[in-house]
């Protein structure tokens, strides 16, 4: 039952409920508009009841006067008498005369029950405790007479009407009662979807409410929101594979340009056809070292060779067994190297130079000489089915133990000129630099 | 049981009509007191000069009865009655025309000539009449006094509204009427 209550209650529109908060209010206040006229009413009837008592008072008041004045007592009891019985919320009549004395009384039920219980207080004041009897001719008073009327009525009329309002007043109260426990439900479930909402995440597609089987605005906007948050996680899912998608892209792209850059950075420094270092490079790295050998106070050597005839290979075989014969020679300079720290670049043409760290003449000597030997066993280059004979290098070697005062470009120059001095002495020879 | 002697001897005093001794003492005190009331209630008040005037008509036979009556007035309204002094004229039937200046007449037994005569006379004067015998309404007296479970004035309309007087509305509340068909 309560079921189908709350489901009735679920499936009814905010209107209709706004209407009935507004009827149970309607229901409030009529009760006390009924209790507001029942009021009136009561007064109204109040004062027509004491309208009707004075207006029989001052009826029979004068009658007695007369039936008195004529010394018709008996008549006056039998009146008495008569009017009490046609007016039964008269409960004591006491009739004395001028000497006060008692000539005449009447008692109902109630007035004896009251008395006996010691209850004389009125609800109202319908009481005409001493109401003279003045002699009609004379206007002497000639008796007294104490009428007293019941409230019973008047008090039922009121208790019906206490009745009637506290009833209305409690199912007023009842109804809205549970119209504001229904409206707080309507709160809750509110607060309720409010949270799943502020707390739904799309990534974690944390929306916790199922579909909603209300049929009224509530369960509209629930079933609404959870729509939308549907297509918020359906999005959002495409936005993350979009976004890892990117982010792979990114990284393969970046690891191109980065080998590209490499690629580039190996080109500006290493010469092309022999991938010895290139004599550009060579100048950064000789300035380099340089300057480390004169803060470190070491000796740097420099040897300067060059292809004996190599003009001649070029013209007698062309310039492919030219380029072929100058790779072999890079290949040969290259492992004949064995320090970490030496280093060998192209300087030009056929012209090769080494730049060695913390070595002396002799050092420099020496790996001229293994130089020489590895170019002889090393070149096996053929031309039209023959072998040609491997060519030789001449040597140029300048040592220095750099000062603040010097200049790199002494070392180049004197191993230069020693260069010549072996091409001058027969080529295929060492000749070391020595000062004049 | 005081009620019913009373209803006894009244019923006793109307079989015998002549005999003096059958008016009622108590009966005779409620008319004292009645009588100047009677005219104090009626239009006949504005006759009044100086002096309440009450007649009161009665056979020889009854004249100690008619003391007796005066004597109750006398004794109820000492000072009379609204400053008026009260003032009783006895006569006899034959003398009527004594009562020819009073507002009212109070009428005693006699035999019905007289009745009737004193009737018409006091027909003719517009005078209020008031009779102990009850029989005396059919006549065409003003009033008497019903004497049933209580003593009640028993007005005569028709004969009262003839002679053009007016009564208090209060005395006609509560009077008994006496109506044509209760002859």
């Amino acid at each position: 039952m309560i079921d189908k209550i709350l489901k009735f209650h679920r499936d009814i529109s905010i209107e209709f409920k706004v209407l009935f908060g507004v009827f149970f209010f309607i229901l409030l206040l009529g009760s006390v508009e009924i209790y507001q006229l029942f009021n009136n009413v009561s007064h109204q009837f109040f004062k027509a009841k004491k309208s009707k008592n004075l207006l029989l008072v001052n009826t029979i008041s004068p009658i007695l006067a007369l039936n008195i004045s004529f010394g018709l007592d008996n008549e006056n009891k039998d009146y008495l008498d008569y009017i009490a019985k046609q007016n039964p919320d008269i409960t004591f009549i006491e009739l004395k005369d001028s000497a006060n004395k008692i000539v005449y009384e009447y008692a109902n039920n109630e007035a004896r029950r009251k008395h006996e219980m010691g209850d004389k207080k009125e609800a109202i004041n319908i009481d005409f405790s001493t109401k003279e009897i003045q002699d009609p001719t004379t206007n002497e008073v000639i008796g007294s007479l104490h009428l007293h009327f019941s409230d019973s009525d008047f008090l039922e009329l009121q208790l019906v009407n206490r009745s009637l309002t506290f009833k209305l007043a409690l199912l007023a109260f009842v109804f809205i009662f549970i119209f504001l426990i229904l409206v707080k439900r309507e709160f809750k479930y509110l607060r309720r979807l409010s949270a799943s909402v502020l707390s739904y995440d799309p990534k974690l597609n944390n929306f916790s409410l199922p579909l909603s089987d209300r049929r009224d605005e509530v369960g509209v906007i629930q079933n609404a929101i959870i729509s939308m948050v549907d297509k918020i996680s359906s999005y959002t899912k495409i936005l993350d594979e979009t976004n890892i998608s990117l982010e792979e892209k990114v990284k393969e792209r970046t690891k191109k340009l980065q080998e590209a850059n490499k690629r580039l950075n190996a080109l500006s420094t290493t010469d092309e056809l022999t991938q010895l270092s290139n004599r550009r490079y060579y100048e950064t790295y000789f300035q380099k070292t340089w300057e480390l050998a004169k803060r470190k106070r070491v000796k740097i050597s420099l040897i300067m060779c060059d292809i004996d005839y190599f003009k001649k290979v070029n013209d007698s075989y062309g310039h492919q067994v030219g380029d072929e014969v100058l790779k072999a020679v890079s290949k040969a300079l290259g492992e004949s190297l064995k320090r970490k720290s030496d280093f060998v670049a192209r300087y030009g043409g056929e012209e090769f130079i080494i730049v060695m760290y913390e070595a002396d003449f002799q050092d420099a000597r020496v790996l001229s000489q293994r130089i020489q030997e590895n170019l002889k066993k090393g070149q096996n280059i053929v031309f039209q089915g023959k072998q040609i004979n491997p060519v030789t290098m001449s040597f140029g070697i300048s040592c220095i133990t750099p000062s603040r005062d010097d200049n790199s470009e002494i070392l180049l120059k004197n191993a230069d000129d020693a260069l010549y001095q072996a091409k001058d002495n027969g080529r295929n020879c060492i000749v070391s630099f020595e000062a004049p | 049981m005081f009620r019913f002697q009373l209803f006894l001897l009244l019923t006793l005093s109307n079989f015998c009509s002549l005999n003096a001794a059958n008016y009622n003492d108590d009966i005779l005190n409620i008319y004292s007191k009645m009588l100047p009331r009677f005219v104090m209630m009626s239009s006949q008040k504005d006759k009044i000069e100086n002096e309440i005037k009450i007649c009161v008509l009665h056979d020889k036979l009854d004249e100690r009865v008619a003391q007796s009556l005066e004597d109750k007035i006398k004794s109820n309204y000492p000072d009379g009655l609204k400053n008026y002094p009260i003032k009783i004229m006895r006569t006899n039937y034959e003398n009527v025309q004594l009562c020819a200046n009073s507002q009212l007449s109070f009428l005693f037994n006699s035999d019905e000539t007289q009745i009737q005569n004193a009737i018409f006379f006091f027909k003719k004067n517009s005078i209020l009449t008031m009779s102990y015998n009850i029989s005396f309404l059919e006549k065409g007296a003003d009033m008497s006094l019903f004497i049933g479970r209580n003593v009640i004035p028993f007005v005569n309309m028709k004969s009262i509204r003839d002679k053009r007087i007016t009564l208090d509305n209060l005395l006609i509340r509560v009077s008994k009427i006496y109506m044509d068909s209760e002859k």
